[in-house]
C-alpha cells in the first residue's frame, strides 16, 4: 500500500534487483502439472489474473498447498504486494518444512519480498537460515551479497560475492549457479569501485555479463585510473544497452570533455539534460495531482462535496490512470454518505485496476449499505480470489454470505480464511460468531477461544462466550465470561 | 589529518603511510562541555504528531563576534509552536555572550533578538552596514529578519527598512560580497511550498505510521539574491542576477570562488533537485553552470537529498571543492575542482562512499580538526522520520556524527568512533557551526539537535603541539575597502619549520576563504584556522575581495593574527 501513498520521506524500497535464489522454480511446477503448472505458467507469462483465478480454485480444494501459496506469493510479488507476498511465502514456508526445497524456496522468495519492503535486516537472516540449511544452494550467497551493497556494507558484500564465485567454480553446471556467478562478479566490480579499488574492480566486471551496469562501473573504473578513451567506450557500450542511464551520459560527458571531444560531450548532456526535464515534468505533474486529492480531502471533511469533486477530477485529469484517486474519491464520498456517487467512483476505480482487491472490497461494503448484497456478494468474492490470504476481504464476505442467510456458506468461507492465515485472530472470532449462528455452539466456543489465544482484543468476543456457555449449560465460565467481559467494558479499562 | 609520525618533508611509502594511519589513535577528543560553559539551549520543533514537514528540519547556529571583543558569541536558533502543540508557547532564539575562560551568559533580552513568535529556521551574521559591527539575519518558516547590530549589545529589527524580510520558508542564507564593492549582498536558499494549511498526509494510514513528507510531495521556492545598495537597503535582484530558478528547493548554501577569478560564486544543495552552481559573470548576473560543471547530481546521474554544503580544498592544489550532505541510501557527494569549472565526482575514491551510506547528514563542514594542515569533513547525521524503524529495520532516527579524516592527499577514513561517547552518540543533528570558542587553538562544535538539546562539543587535544600535528594559527582579517571581516577573502597559508625547530611536520601550503554562512542553517566563526602540522610559522597571503594582495612572512604561529587591509598598491 506505501506505494500508492502519499510518499513519506523515506526511500520506498532498496534499488536492488530481484534476488537470484528465489528465481522462480518453474522445472518442478511444471513437473507437477495440473492447476499448479497452469498458474506457474501464466506467472511466467505475465498473466496475472489467470493466474490468480487458477490458485483461488487450486485453495479452494487445497488451502493447504505450500505450492499453491508460494505460487500466490509470486503474483503478489508480481503485483508489487510485498506485504501480501511475503505472508503468503512465510507461510508457504511454515507448511513445507523450512528446510525441504519448497521451504528453501519460500524463504529466499520471502527475504526478497522482506528487502523490497526495507527489511533488509530481516532478509538477511532469513538467506542466513537458507544458507545454514543448505549450504551448496547456488545463488545464496549472492543474494547476501546484493543486500548487503545495497545497504552500503561493501566489505560484506565483496565477501559474499566472492564466496558465491568460488561456490560457482566448484559447482559449475548446476541450476541457477552460473547466472548467479555471472551477476556476482558484476556485484564484486560494483563493491570494489565503490571501495576504491579499480584494478579489482575492473577485473571482475570483465567477468561479469555485458549488462548496462555492469559496463557503466567498468567505465567509472577506467575513467577514475585516468583511462578516458576506455570510460567513453564503456559508457558507450553501457547507452547501447540502456540508452537513458543517466549515469552514463552524465559521465560520458565528463570522459568526452577530457578526451576533447566536444561535439560527443554536448550531445550527451543535452539527452541526459533532456530527461531530467522529463522527470521534472513528470514530478510536477504528481505534485499537482497530489496536492489536489489532499486538499479534496480537506474540502470533503469539511463538507463540501462539491469543492472535493472538483478538485479530484482536476486531480483525474493530471493522472487519468491512476485509480487511486477514484479509489481516493470514493471513500470520500462512502464516508460522507453519498452512497451512489460513492458506488460510481469506486466501479470506475475497478474498471482502471481489475486487479486491485481494495477498490472492489469498498464497492462492496457501499453496495451492502445500498441494500444489494447479492452485487456486494460477487465483489467480494472476485477481491478473494485477487487476495486470498487477506482475511478482511473473506470476513465481509462471510457476512453478507450470513446476511442472505447462508450461513454454512459463511462457515466455509471462513473456515478457508482460517485455514490460509491460521494466526490470524480475527478469523477465528468471525469463525466462531458464524459457528454460533449455524448452531455449532461447542466448535463456535473453541474457535472464539483460540482468538483469545491469538489475542483478538475486542471485549464483546467474552461477551458472546459467556451466551454460548450459558446456552451449553456451563454457567461458571458463563459467569466467568461475562466478568471478564465487564471488567474489559468498565471505564478506564484499556483492556488487554 | 595525518599520521602521527616523525619524518622529513618525504612522503614515506604508501603502504606504510596507510598502515600507520590506520593504526594511530586521533590523539584528540570532543567533550560536551554544554552544562559547563553555561549554554542552555533546547531546541523544541513544537510538533503536535501532525507531522507537519518544517517540525524535522532541525534549526542552526551562528558563531559570530557580537560585541566586538575580539572572541566569538553564540546564536543559537529556535523554532515555535505548531498548531496543536501543547507545551509552552514560548521558544526564544538565544544569543549567549562569550565571557572568555569558555564560559557564556545569555544575552539575549537585552539585544532583543529572540525572534519570538517566529519559527526559526537559521542564521549568518556580517556586517551590513560597513558600522564595525555584526548584524545578524534570521531566516524562518515566514518572514525572515534582519536584525540590526546598534552596538552595545543590543540589535534593531530592521527587516522593513532592508528590505530583506523574505515571507516564505527559506533556510540557510549566506552574506558575499557579489559585486565586490564593499558591502555584503545577502543570498537566501527557499525551500517548498509547504504551508501549514496543505499539510499533506504522508506514510501509512496505521497507527504510528504517519511520517513526514518527501519533498517531492511539494513544489520547489525560488532562492532570494538581494544586492547591498549600501544605504541600508537591499535590492532583491533573484531574477536579474539568474538565480530565481522555481525548480530549487534550496537547504544549504555557500558563497566559493570556484574559478580562483577573485569573484564570489554560489554553490546551493538542493533537496532531491539540481544542485545549483552559479558562476559570477561579474557584471551582477549569474551564470547557471551546474549541468556542465557535474556538481547537480549524484555520480549515477540522479538528484539527490542535499541538506548542508561547505566549500574547501581537500587536496591541497589550491582550489575550492565541494560537499553535499544527503539521504540515506545516498552518499555524502564530494566533487573535486578540476580548475576548467569542471568537477569530478570523487565520493568513493576519497573514501566517502561507504561510511555514512546509511545516515542522513546534515551540517557539514570542512575543518582542521587535529592541526595536521588539510581539510577533514565533519558532518551530523540524524534521520528524517521520527519512525524510520516501522519503515526501514536497518535505520535510526538517531545517528552517530562523522568526522571523515583526511590524509592530506583527499582521501578520508572515518574517526568518529575515537573521538569520545559525546562525540559519538547518536542524536538527531541538524545544524553544525564550527568555531574556536575559547581561542585555545582549537576548533569545538556547537550542534543543534532536532527537539533535543544543543551540543557545545570542546576540543580536547586539536591543538597539543607535536612534530607532525597541533600547531596552529587563526587569522582575523579587517578589511578597509573590503568589508568589515573581508568575507569573500582568500587566504594561502605556507606553513615553515621556525628556527631551531628539529624534524618536524611541514605541510605544504593551503588556502581557504572567508565564509559568512555554510554547512546547514548555520555560520562558522569568520576567523580562518589553519593547522600548520609541526611548523612553528607561516607565510600569509591575503587576497581581499577589493583585489589587494597582501603578503606576511615568517608570522609566528600558535596565536590570533589580525591583519588589516593594506591600501592598495601603487
Amino acid at each position: 500500500m506505501l506505494a500508492a501513498m502519499p510518499l513519506p520521506r523515506a526511500v520506498p524500497c532498496l534499488p536492488i534487483a530481484l534476488l537470484l535464489c528465489a528465481a522462480a522454480p518453474a522445472p518442478a511446477f511444471a513437473a507437477a502439472g495440473g492447476p499448479e503448472a497452469a498458474a506457474a505458467e501464466a506467472l511466467e507469462a505475465g498473466r496475472i489474473g489467470d493466474a490468480l483465478s487458477l490458485l483461488d480454485a487450486l485453495l479452494r480444494e487445497q488451502p493447504e498447498s505450500p505450492r499453491a501459496i508460494l505460487l500466490l506469493g509470486r503474483a503478489h510479488h508480481a503485483q508489487q504486494r510485498d506485504e501480501e507476498a511475503a505472508a503468503a511465502f512465510r507461510r508457504a514456508a511454515e507448511l513445507a518444512g523450512p528446510s525441504t526445497p519448497l521451504g528453501l524456496d519460500a524463504r529466499c522468495l520471502l527475504a526478497d519480498a522482506l528487502a523490497r519492503m526495507g527489511r533488509s535486516g530481516e532478509a538477511l537472516e532469513v538467506l542466513k537460515a537458507v544458507q545454514a540449511a543448505a549450504p551448496d544452494r547456488p545463488a545464496v550467497r549472492h543474494d547476501l551479497g546484493a543486500i548487503h551493497l545495497a545497504l552500503g556494507e561493501l566489505e560484506e558484500a565483496a565477501r559474499a560475492y566472492q564466496a558465491e564465485i568460488d561456490l560457482g567454480g566448484r559447482a559449475a553446471g548446476d541450476g541457477g549457479g552460473s547466472g548467479s556467478v555471472a551477476s556476482s562478479y558484476q556485484g564484486l566490480g560494483v563493491a570494489a569501485y565503490r571501495m576504491g579499488d579499480d584494478a579489482r574492480a575492473l577485473a571482475a566486471l570483465a567477468r561479469a555479463a555485458s549488462t548496462a551496469e555492469a559496463r557503466y562501473h567498468q567505465g567509472l573504473a577506467h575513467a577514475r585510473a585516468g583511462r578516458p578513451g576506455d570510460a567513453a567506450d564503456s559508457f558507450r557500450a553501457a547507452l547501447a544497452i540502456e540508452p537513458d542511464h543517466r549515469g552514463a551520459l552524465q559521465n560520458l560527458a565528463r570522459a568526452a570533455g577530457a578526451l576533447g571531444r566536444g561535439d560527443e560531450r554536448a550531445r550527451a548532456l543535452a539527452r541526459f539534460q533532456e530527461l531530467y526535464r522529463q522527470d521534472e515534468e513528470q514530478r510536477a505533474r504528481r505534485i499537482r495531482s497530489r496536492s489536489l486529492r489532499a486538499e479534496a480531502e480537506t474540502k470533503a471533511a469539511a463538507g463540501d462535496l462539491a469543492g472535493a469533486a472538483a478538485l479530484l477530477e482536476q486531480a483525474s485529469r493530471a493522472e487519468p490512470l491512476d485509480p487511486q484517486v477514484r479509489l481516493e474519491w470514493g471513500r470520500l464520498l462512502h464516508g460522507a454518505g453519498r452512497l451512489d456517487r460513492a458506488e460510481e467512483a469506486l466501479r470506475e476505480a475497478v474498471r482502471l485496476d481489475p486487479l486491485g482487491a481494495e477498490a472492489r472490497y469498498r464497492l462492496a461494503r457501499v453496495l451492502s449499505q445500498r441494500g444489494d448484497d447479492a452485487a456486494a456478494a460477487e465483489q467480494m468474492q472476485e477481491a478473494c480470489r485477487l487476495a486470498p490470504m487477506a482475511a478482511t476481504y473473506r470476513i465481509l464476505l462471510a457476512q453478507l454470505r450470513l446476511k442472505a442467510g447462508r450461513a454454512q456458506d459463511a462457515v466455509r468461507e471462513l473456515r478457508l480464511a482460517k485455514r490460509l492465515s491460521p494466526s490470524d485472530p480475527d478469523s477465528s472470532f468471525n469463525l466462531g460468531l458464524a459457528l454460533a449462528q449455524a448452531g455449532a455452539l461447542r466448535e463456535a466456543a473453541a474457535e472464539l477461544e483460540a482468538a483469545v489465544g491469538l489475542g483478538h482484543s475486542d471485549p464483546r468476543v467474552h461477551q458472546v462466550l459467556s451466551q454460548i456457555y450459558s446456552r451449553l449449560g456451563d454457567a461458571e465460565r458463563s459467569r466467568r465470561e461475562q466478568e471478564t467481559y465487564l471488567r474489559l467494558t468498565s471505564p478506564g479499562e484499556t483492556g488487554p | 589529518m595525518r599520521p602521527h609520525r616523525v619524518l622529513s618533508l618525504t612522503a614515506a611509502p604508501a603502504a606504510l603511510a596507510a598502515a600507520l594511519a590506520a593504526a594511530a589513535p586521533p590523539g584528540f577528543v570532543f567533550k560536551d562541555v554544554t552544562r559547563e560553559a553555561g549554554i542552555a539551549f533546547d531546541h523544541i520543533h513544537g510538533g503536535s504528531g501532525e507531522k507537519h514537514y518544517v517540525e524535522t528540519m532541525g534549526s542552526g547556529a551562528c558563531w559570530f563576534d557580537h560585541d566586538g571583543d575580539g572572541d566569538i558569541d553564540l546564536y543559537a536558533v529556535n523554532s515555535g509552536p505548531l498548531p496543536g502543540y501543547a507545551g509552552s508557547p514560548r521558544h526564544a532564539s538565544k544569543l549567549y555572550r562569550n565571557e572568555g575562560g569558555g564560559r557564556f551568559t545569555d544575552v539575549t533580552a537585552g539585544a532583543g533578538v529572540a525572534n519570538e513568535g517566529r519559527y526559526g529556521m537559521g542564521c549568518v551574521a556580517g556586517d551590513i552596514d560597513g558600522d564595525g559591527d555584526r548584524d545578524l539575519y534570521v531566516t524562518n518558516f515566514g518572514p525572515n529578519v534582519m536584525y540590526r547590530n546598534e552596538g552595545g549589545g543590543r540589535f534593531t529589527d530592521v527587516t522593513a527598512a532592508s528590505g530583506t524580510g523574505d515571507p516564505r520558508w527559506s533556510a540557510s542564507a549566506a552574506f558575499g560580497d557579489i559585486d565586490n564593492d564593499g558591502d555584503l549582498d545577502l543570498y537566501v536558499t527557499n525551500y517548498i511550498d509547504f504551508t501549514l494549511e496543505n499539510n499533506k498526509f504522508c506514510g501509512e494510514r496505521k497507527p504510528g505510521h504517519r511520517a513526514y513528507c518527501h519533498p517531492d510531495e511539494y513544489n520547489g521556492v525560488p532562492d532570494s539574491l538581494y544586492r547591498n545598495r549600501g544605504d541600508g537597503r537591499f535590492d532583491d535582484v533573484s531574477a536579474a542576477a539568474g538565480v530565481a530558478d522555481p525548480a530549487g528547493k534550496g537547504l544549504g548554501v555557500v558563497f566559493t570562488d570556484i574559478d580562483d577569478d577573485g569573484w564570489q560564486d554560489i554553490y546551493v544543495a538542493n533537496d532531491k533537485t539540481i544542485n545549483f552552481l552559479y558562476r559570477n559573470r561579474r557584471d551582477g548576473t549569474f551564470e547557471d553552470i551546474s549541468l556542465t560543471a557535474g556538481t547537480g547530481f549524484s555520480e549515477s546521474g540522479l538528484p539527490q537529498a542535499g541538506m548542508g554544503t561547505d566549500a574547501g580544498d581537500v587536496n591541497g592544489d589550491g582550489r575550492m571543492d565541494l560537499v553535499v550532505t544527503n539521504l540515506d541510501y545516498e552518499t555524502n557527494e564530494l566533487y573535486l575542482n578540476n580548475g576548467d569549472l569542471t568537477f569530478s565526482d570523487v565520493t568513493f575514491r576519497a573514501g566517502l562512499g561507504e561510511p555514512n551510506y546509511l545516515d542522513v547528514g546534515f551540517g557539514a563542514d570542512f575543518l582542521d580538526a587535529d592541526n595536521d594542515g588539510d581539510e577533514d569533513l565533519l558532518v551530523v547525521n540524524g534521520h528524517i522520520l521520527d519512525n524510520i524503524h516501522l519503515f526501514k529495520d536497518k535505520l535510526t532516527y538517531m545517528q552517530p556524527r562523522s568526522l571523515m579524516a583526511n590524509d592530506g592527499t583527499g582521501t578520508f577514513r572515518e574517526i568518529g568512533p575515537l573521538l569520545g561517547p559525546d562525540f559519538t552518540r547518536p542524536d538527531v543533528g541538524r545544524g553544525l557551526a564550527v568555531g574556536d570558542h575559547d581561542d585555545d587553538g582549537d576548533l569545538d562544535l556547537f550542534v543543534v539537535n532536532n527537539n533535543r538539546p544543543a551540543q557545545l562539543l570542546h576540543n580536547d587535544g586539536g591543538n597539543a603541539p607535536g612534530d607532525v600535528r597541533g600547531r596552529w594559527i587563526s587569522i582575523r582579517l579587517r578589511g578597509v575597502r573590503s568589508n568589515t571581516d573581508g568575507i569573500g577573502a582568500r587566504v594561502k597559508v605556507t606553513p615553515r619549520a621556525a628556527e631551531g625547530q628539529g624534524k618536524v611536520r611541514v605541510p605544504p601550503p593551503h588556502s581557504a576563504e572567508v565564509r559568512a554562512g555554510s554547512s546547514y542553517l548555520s555560520q562558522n566563526d569568520v576567523r580562518l584556522h589553519f593547522g600548520l602540522g609541526g611548523a612553528g610559522r607561516a607565510d600569509i597571503e591575503v587576497r581581499w575581495p577589493s583585489g589587494t594582495v597582501q603578503r606576511l612572512d615568517g608570522v609566528e604561529g600558535d596565536r590570533i593574527v589580525t591583519i588589516t587591509e593594506a591600501p592598495p598598491a601603487r
